[in-house]
């Protein structure tokens, strides 16, 4: 994007300035594109930074959903191998009631085994 | 038109006479090249070309049906009368194309919709709304865009020709109504592609030809604002009077931007009224929607539409430009301010900025390419008549026929829409003396006044279908009724009184007709917009069940649509088969004569060959073409439409839009 501004820029310094066009205020044409382009990348940059953050924090979200244990496709799990439990009480608090607690299991993703 | 010398015949030399006919042939070997590639003879086949076309041909087609005669002659005459300004018209739309493209044909192609009005038939419910639609599209069909086509085209053909601008509108509209008849939306959108490069081709030459005749572009910007007729004074004091502002160019014209409360086309209108009428004209036209969903993929119609905004920078350069040259070389003519001058010049009182771009034309093209531009006009004309008869007729025959025959086959459908184009043709004829009347100074601007008293509750209507799951069928019928009423408040008094012109002021009271009209659109637009949501909210919603890949935020689901519509099917279906169990029991007993009346030859087979040829033409004949049931294309419907994208060229294709809106940003503050 840098580089296209620039390129532009080039451009319009090559070109001949015209007298009669004139611009609002003490800018330049140019200078007004310029400005107006430079406005919208800098836009343009701020929504995909917080896109970005605003989709990773969705996606943290969901594995967390899946680590509860709602997953409906049994992993393949050798014995002993799980994983490790979690801490924090909140995580592994029943859905059934307030009172009772489960074991969770949170699976490690690169655990390779074999069905045996 | 009498007052106009008939001895403007300009296109007499063999050099011009051979590029038209070069030209013609041309097209007609394209239109039947694509005929025997394209399956014509199915619904999806005639209507939406297979579904099968890459980006350049939809990109080209968007442009190409956008861009009609009307263009040439309002956009150059608008330039010619006000400066810049009217460029803002195009370039507000590269922006809308991009909603089109990002927004609203994903939800299109995933919904499974041929026409608009069916798509908020499924997503609504109930068959009111899509009737309600389907007639007011006609109706600004014909108001808005055949009539502006016609009235344009015959502005051209006049100077051009000198003909009788029946004889030459009728013969336009023959050759247009054979071609369209004939070959179907995939001659249309092949066609298309070479009439955009004949249109820009020839337009850029006569660019060169206008920059090179006043002095480059700095030419332009020293001498348009001495730009006066010499003849300023009434020729009848006592009568009238002609104030300087009528004759003097505007001192903003080469800006974009303009005063909010005193300019012409103020910049609040200009980016917020403009964007309103856009997305109508853009997202929810039927002419436009339909290009989109004969794409390939989705990233295919994405990249078409970005083509497509790349191509919409041209015309401040082809046509605003030229036509504010045109006052530069012939202040005379084109910006004549005495009535009877003008009347002498162009056949109306009001001012004669129409004929900018064709006195243009006719005074600076050497012979051939003289031709070469004759032939422009005749493809822009073609074009984008012959895209309004395939897509009206395309809205007759699946949502007001097929509503009051619902057991109409498939072939009867075909036939019928075919026998529409024809009738609205005869309309059309029927209507160029009322546009020929009804000329006022600024063509574009009668256009977009219409569009914004009519359009921005549809505008409303779809964008709240789209994005707001609340949003159900009583507060969407209710949002069309009240704003067409509001529209309607506006739109009659406007008509009754007049526009008027500079010299001779309307009589219209400023309370009615004194706010700017998009201004207006986007009063008309927040009151609709309220009027749908405060009715919806105090209705029951419409379940999620039914909305499955018919709002944006569902347009990935998975989950099988209960469609509102299904129970209407249901009870159609019903009464198609007891029909046909009713035949069957009659054919049973023997009732001869009967049967032969029901079952009967589908259609009599034409004798001679000239019959046979043009059986062949309107494929009604030939045994290897099977027309479905319309029914049958439930198959298709069955399996998910795939909007899903290949993540490399889905960026490509994004960040060509930021490239192009980086773009369109720039030149707009250039121009501001």
């Amino acid at each position: 994007m840098q580089a296209l501004q620039v390129a532009a820029l080039c451009l319009l310094m090559a070109l001949e300035p015209v007298n009669c066009q004139q611009a609002r205020g003490n800018l330049q044409p140019w200078m007004q594109g310029v400005i107006a382009v430079a406005v919208f990348l800098v836009l343009v940059a701020i929504a995909f930074v917080v896109n970005k953050f605003w989709c990773q924090e969705k996606e943290e979200n969901m594995e967390s959903v899946v680590t509860i244990g709602d997953k409906k496709e049994e992993d393949v799990v050798s014995n002993g191998t799980e994983g490790r439990y979690s801490i924090t009480a909140a995580d592994f608090r029943s859905k059934e009631t307030q009172h009772a607690y489960e074991n969770i299991i949170e699976y490690e993703g690169k655990v390779i085994t074999t069905l045996m | 038109m009498e007052g106009v010398p008939q001895s403007r015949a300009v296109i007499n030399n063999p050099a011009d006479i051979s590029v038209i006919v070069g030209y013609f042939v041309l097209v007609i070997c394209v239109g039947l090249w694509s005929m025997c590639r394209t399956n014509r003879s199915t619904i999806g086949g005639y209507f939406l070309a297979g579904r099968n076309m890459v980006w350049g041909p939809v990109g080209a087609s968007l442009f190409a049906s956008n861009i009609g005669s009307g263009h040439f002659v309002g956009l150059a005459g608008t330039g010619a009368a006000s400066g810049l300004a009217v460029a803002g018209f195009e370039w507000n739309a590269l922006f809308v194309v991009l909603l089109l493209g990002w927004l609203f044909v994903p939800v299109y192609l995933t919904a499974g919709v041929i026409t608009m009005p069916q798509y908020l038939k499924k997503r609504f419910g109930g068959r009111r709304i899509r009737i309600y639609l389907s007639i007011l599209s006609l109706f600004l069909y014909i108001f808005t865009k055949i009539s502006v086509d016609m009235f344009s085209g015959a502005v051209f053909i006049q100077q051009a020709l000198g003909w009788n601008i029946y004889v030459a509108v009728i013969a336009l509209l023959v050759i247009t109504t054979i071609y369209t008849v004939t070959g179907g939306l995939a001659a249309l959108m092949y066609t298309d592609t070479v009439q955009t490069f004949v249109i820009i081709g020839g337009a850029f030459v006569l660019m060169g030809f206008a920059f090179h005749e006043v002095g480059g572009y700095q030419g332009l910007f020293d001498k348009y604002l001495e730009a006066i007729p010499s003849k300023t004074l009434s020729p009848a004091p006592a009568l009238y009077n002609i104030s300087a502002t009528c004759y003097q160019p505007r001192p903003d014209a080469f800006h974009l931007l303009r005063d909010p409360l005193t300019g012409d086309l103020p910049w609040p209108a200009l980016i917020f009224g403009l964007t309103i009428i856009s997305t109508w004209y853009w997202c929810s036209d039927q002419v436009i929607v339909q290009r989109c969903l004969a794409g390939r993929s989705l990233t295919h119609v994405k990249a078409g539409c970005i083509l497509c905004g790349y191509l919409k920078l041209l015309p401040m350069f082809l046509m605003v430009m030229p036509g504010m040259i045109s006052r530069i070389l012939y202040p005379d003519e084109v910006a004549c301010v005495v009535p009877e001058d003008c009347k002498r010049i162009c056949g109306t009182e009001v001012g004669c900025s129409n004929i900018a771009y064709p006195k243009l034309v006719v005074t600076l093209m050497p012979a051939g390419l003289r031709g070469l531009m004759l032939a422009v006009m005749l493809a822009a004309l073609m074009s984008s008549l012959a895209s309004i008869f395939n897509s009206s007729s395309t809205l007759f025959t699946m949502d007001i026929y097929n509503r009051l025959r619902p057991r109409a086959r498939s072939k009867e459908l075909l036939i019928v829409g075919r026998v529409w184009i024809l009738c609205m043709v005869a309309i059309s004829i029927a209507w160029i003396p009322v546009v020929q009347a009804a000329q006022s100074g600024q063509l574009f601007d009668y256009i977009q006044s219409i569009a914004s008293y009519l359009a921005p509750p549809i505008a409303a209507v779809f964008f709240l279908a789209l994005f707001v799951k609340r949003v159900n069928e009583p507060g969407a019928f209710w949002g069309l009724v009240g704003g067409l009423l509001m529209g309607l408040a506006r739109l009659l008094p406007e008509f009754a009184y007049g526009t008027g012109s500079c010299t001779f002021p309307s009589a219209c009271p400023r309370l009615v007709c004194g706010v700017h009209y998009l201004y207006f659109a986007i009063i008309l637009f927040l009151a609709s917009v309220a009027l749908v949501v405060g009715v919806s909210l105090c209705t029951p919603p419409i379940p999620d069940k039914h909305l499955h890949r018919l709002v944006f935020s569902l347009r990935h689901s998975k989950e099988e649509r209960v469609d509102l519509d299904v129970e209407e099917e249901e009870k159609e279906e019903r009464r198609r088969r007891q029909e046909m169990r009713r035949q069957q029991g009659v054919a049973a007993n023997g009732a001869v004569e009967h049967v032969l009346e029901v079952e009967g030859p589908p259609v009599g087979q034409p004798q001679g060959c000239v019959g046979r040829c043009v059986a062949w033409l309107c494929s009604l004949g030939g045994a290897a073409q099977q027309v479905p049931e319309p029914g049958v294309d439930k198959e298709a419907e069955e399996t998910l439409p795939d909007i899903t994208e290949q993540p490399t060229w889905s960026r490509v294709v994004n960040l060509n839009a930021i490239a192009m809106m980086a773009v369109a940003l720039f030149l707009w503050g250039y121009y501001a």
